[in-house]
C-alpha cells in the first residue's frame, strides 16, 4: 500500500518514511519488528524465535548461536550441552540451583531492605513492623530466610557432589577453588544476616561465633574487634554485619561467581569418568550427535526449574502451617538465654569447641586446617583419573569428613554436655527459653486459677492442665534420678494478674542430699490471652 | 530431518517473513507460558507496590484526624492551629463572610473549614498575621483570608482544604466537605445537631478554586 | 518437551493464585500479629514491673507509703493528669515518668524517696523497648480501673489491720478453698518452704498449736494474747512480728486491703484446724 507522504524540509531525514514510501506500510512495520527483535535477542529475528519456539531445525548458519557470541546475558551460557550432562543427573543441576537462590535472596533481601534499618535501637521494631504493619511482609522475611537457609544446603550439596565426580580433576583445579571461595562467602552472609533481627537469638548466636574469632592466634583479639566495632556487639557491630551481609559479601560473592561460572564453561562440564579415557577431557569436544543446544531444550528446562522454585518457595513461606522465621524477645546483652545455640552450619564449629582449648578446636581446625585444605584439595590429590576406583583414599578422607561433620553438629547442639541443674532443666521443659514450649502455647482459656501439684495431674480440673501437670511431673521425677535432689516434687501456681494476664509461677521443691535442707526453684510466666505463641517462634 | 523441518527449513532460508508459518501447538503452548510469565511479573508488581506503599496510622500525618467537637474555635475567631495533622481549623460565621475583602467569586457558606498549612504557591508554611486578619506567606508574600480565599500575592488559587466529615455518636457521618464549584473548592461544613466530632482525613485533600486576578478573583 | 512447558505455565498460575490467596489474608494476618506481640509486650512488662517497681508500687499497682497507686481510676479517666497539669497522653506521661523519674518531688506529695531514672536514654538501666513494655502493663490495668473491678471477688466489708475487730462465724471449707485457690497461700505455706508450714512437721506441732507457743516466746514482738489474734495479726500485720529463720517483707503485707471479715473468719477457721 503506497501512503503519500509530504515532502519534508531536506534536513530532517527519517529512515522509517523512507522505507514507507519504498516498500509500503505494512513490510515496513514488520521489517522494523524484525530489526527490533534482533537486536533485543541479539542475533535472532521473528521467524528465528518462532522456529525456536516451534522446535523446528535450525536453518544455516545457525542464527542461535549469536546471542552466545554476541549478546551479553548469554555471553557465558554454553551453546550446546553434551547429552549426558543436559538432565537433573548426573550435576542435579545444583550449581544453577546455588546461583537462582543467590539472585532469589538478593531480590527478597532488597525488599526487606525498604523497611528495615540497621540500629539496635529500631531494628527489633523494624521487625516487628514488617511482620504486623507490611502486607507480605512476613511472606518476604519468610522467603528469605528459608532461601539462605537452603542456599547453604545447596552449596553443600553441590561441593559434595563435585567432590564425589572427581569433577575438580585438572585442568578444573581453579574452579574448585572459587567454589571454595563461595562457599565461604555463603556461610557467612548467612551469618552476618543472622544477627540483623536484633532479638535474643540473633545476639547470642552471632556473639558465639564472633567469640571463636577472637581465639584466632595473634590477630583474633583484633579480629574480634574489627568485626565486633567495640567491646561487645552493639550499634556498631550490628552496622558492620549489616554491610558485611548486604554489600561487602555479596560483591566478593559475585565476582566470585563470575569467575567461576566462567571457569565452568570454559572448561565445560566434565563427563562422567568412565566415558572417557584416564587422564584426558573431552568435555568441550562434543560429537555432533551428542548435542543439546541451550535454545529451546536447556532454555526451556531452565526457565520451567525457576517457575517450579518460585511456585515451591513462595508455597513453602504461604500459610500458616508453612516455614515461618522466628522472632524471639528483643536483644538483651545481659542475659543469655538456656540452651542458646549458633545457626546449624556452624554448629559442627561448636561441637569441636566442647572438645577442647578454643584456640585449638575453635580457630586452628575449621579455619586454619579444614576450610584450607576444602579450597587446595586438586592441587593435593592431583592423580589425573576421576574414576571412583582410583580415588578411594579421597573419597574415604570426604565419607568420614561427613560423618564426622554431622556428630560433631550433634555435639554441638545445646543438648550435648550442656547442662544446668535438674531443677531448672524441669522446669524448661515447659518455658524453654529459646522457643515456646507448652505451657505459653496451651490453651489461655483452659488454664484455671489455683494451685496444683505436678504429682496429682490426673485430678486437674483440664485437659490442658493435666498434660502439662503430667510432663512437668516426669521431668521433676527425672531429677530425682541425681542423689542431690531427694524427693523433689512440682507446683503449678496460676493467678489472675491483670485483665487477661494470669501470671504462672512453676516451682520445684526438694530436699538437698547432702545438707538434708529444703531448697526450691521458681519461674514465672506472665501469659496473655492474645499472646498467640507458636507462630514459627 | 522430516518433511516438515525440511519444508521450515526453507521457509526461513528463503527469508520469510514472521507470517509464512503455522503456529504449531508447541509454539502456542510457549506463548500461554509467556502470557503466564507476564500475569506472574504484574502480579509479583502488584504485591511489591502493596508491600512498599507507605500506610498512615490515624493521628499521624496523612492519616485520619479525630477532633472532638469541642476543639472547634468559636465562629469568626482567629483560626486553630493543628501542627500535627498540618491544618488550621476557622470557622467561618456571619462577620467573616461580609468581610469587604472577601472577592464575590466564590460563594461560601458559614461552617467549619480545614485549610491545609502549606501554601499553594511553592510549598511553605503561611502564618496567620492577627493585625492585619489574614494569613501571609513568609516566602514570596501570598495572603489569604480566614475563609482561605487569596487576596494577594503570585499564589494561582486558594487554599487547599481536608475532606472532613462530622459524626455524632455512634459513627454516623452527618456532614461532610464536598467539592463546589465544578469539583474545585471545598465547602464549608456547619455543625448540625447531635454532632459529636470531626474526622479529617489528611490523605485527602480538594484543591482551592483558581484565583490569579490582583486583589482576588477569578 | 511439552512437559516442562505446562509446567512450568502451571507453576506460574499456581504462584499469581497464591498472591491472591495470600493478598486476602494479609490485613487480619497483620492485625492478629500486631496484637499478638503488643500481648507479649505486656507480659515482658509485668515481668519487669515484678523485679523493679513493685517494692515501691506494689505487686498489684495498689501503691505503698513508698510510691503511690498506679491502677486506680484516677489514672485512667484523666484526674491524675490533671493535677500533674499534663496535656498529653497517658502513655506519654507513663512513658516520660518512668523514663526520667521524678528528681524532684510531686507537688502535694511526701514520698520518703524520689523515682529513679529508668529509660537508658537518661543514664538509667533499662533500655527503650523495656520502658515500653511497663508501659503498655500499666496501660492493661485501665479495664479493672475504671470499672471498679478487684482480682479477687469480695463483697462486704474488708478485714484491715485491726486484730481485735469483731469476727463473724467462720467455715473451714471456705477457708480452705481460700487458702489453696484464690489467695494462694498454700503456695509457699505448705507446698513449699518460703513461708512457715501449716501443718504438724519436723517435731512442730501444728498452726494452732504453734500460735500459742508463739505468743509466750521472749523474741514475739507483736500485741496478740491469743492464737486466734496471733494468726489475725499474722496475715494483716504480716511484719509485726517475722519468725526466726524467715525473711520480713516477703508475705504480701496488704491482705487486709483484699479480704472481707467474712473472708478472714473463714480463714481463721481453717488454720485453727492445724493442730
Amino acid at each position: 500500500m503506497r501512503v503519500p507522504i509530504p515532502p519534508l524540509p531536506s534536513f530532517i531525514h527519517l529512515p522509517f518514511l523512507d522505507d514507507i514510501k519504498h516498500k509500503g506500510l505494512k513490510k515496513s512495520v514488520t521489517d522494523l519488528a524484525d530489526d527490533w527483535t534482533t537486536r533485543i535477542t541479539s542475533g535472532l529475528n521473528i521467524s528465528d524465535v518462532r522456529s525456536v519456539l516451534r522446535g523446528d531445525t535450525p536453518r544455516r548458519p545457525n542464527p542461535r548461536l549469536t546471542p552466545h557470541a554476541e549478546g551479553f546475558w548469554l555471553h557465558m551460557k554454553p551453546t550446546y550441552y553434551h547429552n549426558l550432562m543436559d538432565g537433573l543427573y548426573p550435576t542435579f543441576r545444583l550449581g544453577w540451583l546455588a546461583t537462582f537462590f543467590f539472585a532469589w535472596e538478593i531480590l527478597t533481601g532488597i525488599y526487606l531492605m525498604v523497611f528495615y534499618t540497621p540500629s539496635p535501637l529500631v531494628a527489633y521494631e523494624n521487625m516487628l513492623g514488617i511482620l504486623s504493619n507490611v502486607p507480605f511482609g512476613r511472606w518476604m522475611r519468610d522467603t528469605h530466610k528459608l532461601g539462605g537457609e537452603l542456599m547453604v544446603i545447596i552449596v553443600a550439596l553441590h561441593m559434595l557432589r563435585s567432590f564425589v565426580t572427581g569433577s575438580y580433576k585438572r585442568p578444573r583445579q581453579f574452579t574448585w577453588a572459587t567454589g571454595g571461595i563461595l562457599l565461604i562467602v555463603t556461610l557467612f552472609v548467612s551469618f552476618f544476616g543472622y544477627l540483623l533481627p536484633w532479638d535474643q537469638l540473633s545476639l547470642w548466636a552471632v556473639t558465639i561465633g564472633a567469640s571463636t574469632a577472637e581465639a584466632t592466634p595473634l590477630v583474633g583479639r583484633e579480629m574480634d574487634l574489627l568485626l565486633r566495632g567495640g567491646p561487645e556487639i552493639g550499634a556498631n557491630g550490628l552496622l558492620r554485619a549489616y554491610l558485611l551481609h548486604v554489600i561487602a559479601l555479596p560483591v566478593v560473592g559475585v565476582i566470585a561467581l563470575g569467575v567461576h561460572y566462567y571457569k565452568v564453561t570454559h572448561h565445560g562440564f566434565s563427563l562422567p569418568p568412565e566415558v572417557e579415557e584416564v587422564g584426558t577431557d573431552t568435555a568441550r569436544k562434543v560429537p555432533m550427535e551428542a548435542r543439546v543446544y541451550f535454545m529451546p531444550k536447556v532454555m526451556t528446562r531452565e526457565l520451567a526449574y525457576v517457575s517450579v522454585l518460585v511456585l515451591l518457595l513462595l508455597a513453602a513461606s504461604a500459610f500458616s502451617w508453612g516455614y515461618h522465621a522466628p522472632l524471639e524477645p528483643h536483644a538483651d546483652p545481659l542475659v543469655t538465654p538456656l540452651h542458646t545455640t549458633s545457626p546449624w552450619y556452624f554448629l559442627w564449629i561448636q561441637g569441636m569447641m566442647k572438645l577442647g582449648d578454643k584456640l585449638i578446636f575453635g580457630a586452628i581446625i575449621p579455619f586454619g586446617i579444614v576450610l584450607p585444605l576444602i579450597v587446595v584439595w586438586p592441587y593435593l590429590e592431583v592423580g589425573p583419573s576421576r574414576r571412583y576406583g582410583s580415588r578411594r583414599f579421597g573419597l574415604s578422607i570426604a565419607a568420614f569428613s561427613l560423618i564426622g561433620t554431622a556428630v560433631l553438629t550433634y555435639m554441638g547442639t545445646p543438648w550435648f554436655a550442656v547442662e544446668t541443674s535438674p531443677d531448672q532443666e524441669a522446669v524448661a521443659v515447659l518455658l524453654p527459653q529459646t522457643s515456646p514450649g507448652p505451657l505459653r502455647q496451651a490453651d489461655w482459656e483452659q488454664l484455671p486459677y489455683g494451685t496444683f501439684e505436678a504429682g496429682q495431674w490426673a485430678q486437674a480440673p483440664t485437659r490442658t492442665l493435666s498434660r502439662l501437670l503430667e510432663t512437668f511431673d516426669e521431668e521433676v521425677e527425672k531429677a530425682g534420678r541425681d542423689p542431690r535432689y531427694v524427693g523433689p516434687e512440682g507446683l503449678m501456681i496460676i493467678e489472675d494478674w491483670q485483665p487477661d494476664l494470669k501470671k504462672i509461677t512453676l516451682r520445684v521443691v526438694w530436699t538437698d542430699g547432702e545438707t538434708g535442707e529444703a531448697d526450691a526453684f521458681s519461674q514465672v510466666q506472665y501469659l496473655h490471652r492474645f499472646s498467640d505463641y507458636g507462630q514459627g517462634e | 530431518m522430516t518433511d516438515a523441518d525440511n519444508q521450515a527449513a526453507q521457509a526461513q532460508s528463503a527469508g520469510a517473513g514472521a507470517g509464512s508459518l503455522p503456529l504449531t501447538r508447541r509454539e502456542f503452548l510457549y506463548y500461554l507460558w509467556g502470557s503466564s510469565m507476564a500475569v506472574f511479573l504484574a502480579g509479583s508488581g502488584g504485591v511489591s507496590i502493596w508491600f512498599a506503599l507507605p500506610r498512615f496510622r490515624a493521628g499521624e500525618f496523612g492519616g485520619v484526624f479525630t477532633l472532638p467537637i469541642e476543639e472547634i474555635p468559636p465562629p469568626d475567631s482567629g483560626p486553630k492551629e493543628f501542627p500535627d495533622g498540618r491544618f488550621w481549623l476557622v470557622n467561618i460565621g456571619e462577620a467573616t463572610l461580609s468581610d469587604p475583602r472577601q472577592p464575590s467569586d466564590y460563594p461560601l457558606q458559614p461552617g467549619i473549614r480545614a485549610l491545609y498549612k502549606v501554601c499553594v504557591h511553592l510549598g511553605c508554611l503561611y502564618k496567620w498575621t492577627p493585625n492585619n486578619d489574614r494569613f501571609e506567606c513568609p516566602c514570596h508574600g501570598s495572603k489569604y483570608l480566614k475563609t482561605g480565599t487569596r487576596i494577594d500575592g503570585p499564589a494561582n488559587r486558594n487554599l487547599d482544604q481536608y475532606i472532613m466529615e462530622v459524626i455524632d455518636a455512634s459513627g454516623l457521618v452527618l456532614a461532610r466537605a464536598e467539592p463546589s464549584m465544578d469539583g474545585r473548592e471545598g465547602a464549608s461544613v456547619p455543625i448540625p445537631a447531635g454532632a459529636v466530632a470531626l474526622r479529617i482525613d489528611t490523605g485527602r485533600r480538594i484543591n482551592g478554586a483558581p484565583n490569579t486576578r490582583a486583589g482576588g478573583g477569578l | 518437551m511439552k512437559y516442562y512447558i505446562l509446567v512450568g505455565m502451571g507453576a506460574l498460575a499456581g504462584a499469581v493464585v497464591l498472591f491472591a490467596l495470600m493478598g486476602i489474608g494479609e490485613q487480619p494476618r497483620m492485625e492478629s500479629f500486631a496484637r499478638s506481640y503488643n500481648s507479649r509486650r505486656i507480659e515482658e512488662g509485668a515481668a519487669i514491673f515484678e523485679n523493679n517497681c513493685r517494692t515501691c508500687h506494689g505487686p498489684q499497682g495498689e501503691g505503698t507509703p513508698l510510691g503511690p497507686t498506679l491502677n486506680n481510676a484516677a489514672m485512667f479517666n484523666g484526674e491524675r493528669l490533671q493535677a500533674f497539669g499534663w496535656s498529653g497522653t497517658l502513655e506519654d506521661f507513663l512513658r516520660g515518668t518512668i523514663s526520667a523519674g521524678r528528681p524532684v518531688p510531686s507537688e502535694g506529695t511526701n514520698y520518703p524517696g524520689r523515682m529513679p531514672t529508668w529509660s537508658e536514654a537518661y543514664g538509667g538501666p533499662m533500655r527503650i523497648d523495656q520502658v515500653e513494655s511497663v508501659v503498655g502493663f500499666i496501660l492493661n490495668w485501665e479495664e479493672r480501673a475504671l470499672a471498679g473491678a478487684e482480682p479477687t471477688p469480695v463483697t462486704g466489708e474488708m478485714m484491715g489491720t485491726d486484730m481485735h475487730v469483731a469476727l463473724p462465724t467462720g467455715d473451714s471449707e471456705a477457708g480452705r478453698a481460700l487458702a489453696e485457690g484464690t489467695l494462694g497461700c498454700a503456695a509457699c505455706h505448705m507446698l513449699s518452704e518460703v513461708g512457715p508450714s501449716w501443718a504438724a512437721k519436723d517435731g512442730l506441732p501444728g498452726l494452732a498449736v504453734r500460735a500459742e507457743i508463739r505468743i509466750g516466746q521472749d523474741d514475739y514482738q507483736g500485741e496478740a494474747t491469743t492464737a486466734a489474734e496471733y494468726l489475725i495479726e499474722s496475715v494483716v500485720q504480716t511484719n509485726a512480728y517475722v519468725v526466726a529463720g524467715y525473711q520480713p517483707d516477703i508475705m504480701p503485707p496488704n491482705f487486709g486491703e483484699r479480704i472481707t471479715l467474712q473472708n478472714m473468719a473463714d480463714l481463721l477457721a481453717y488454720m485453727l484446724t492445724f493442730r
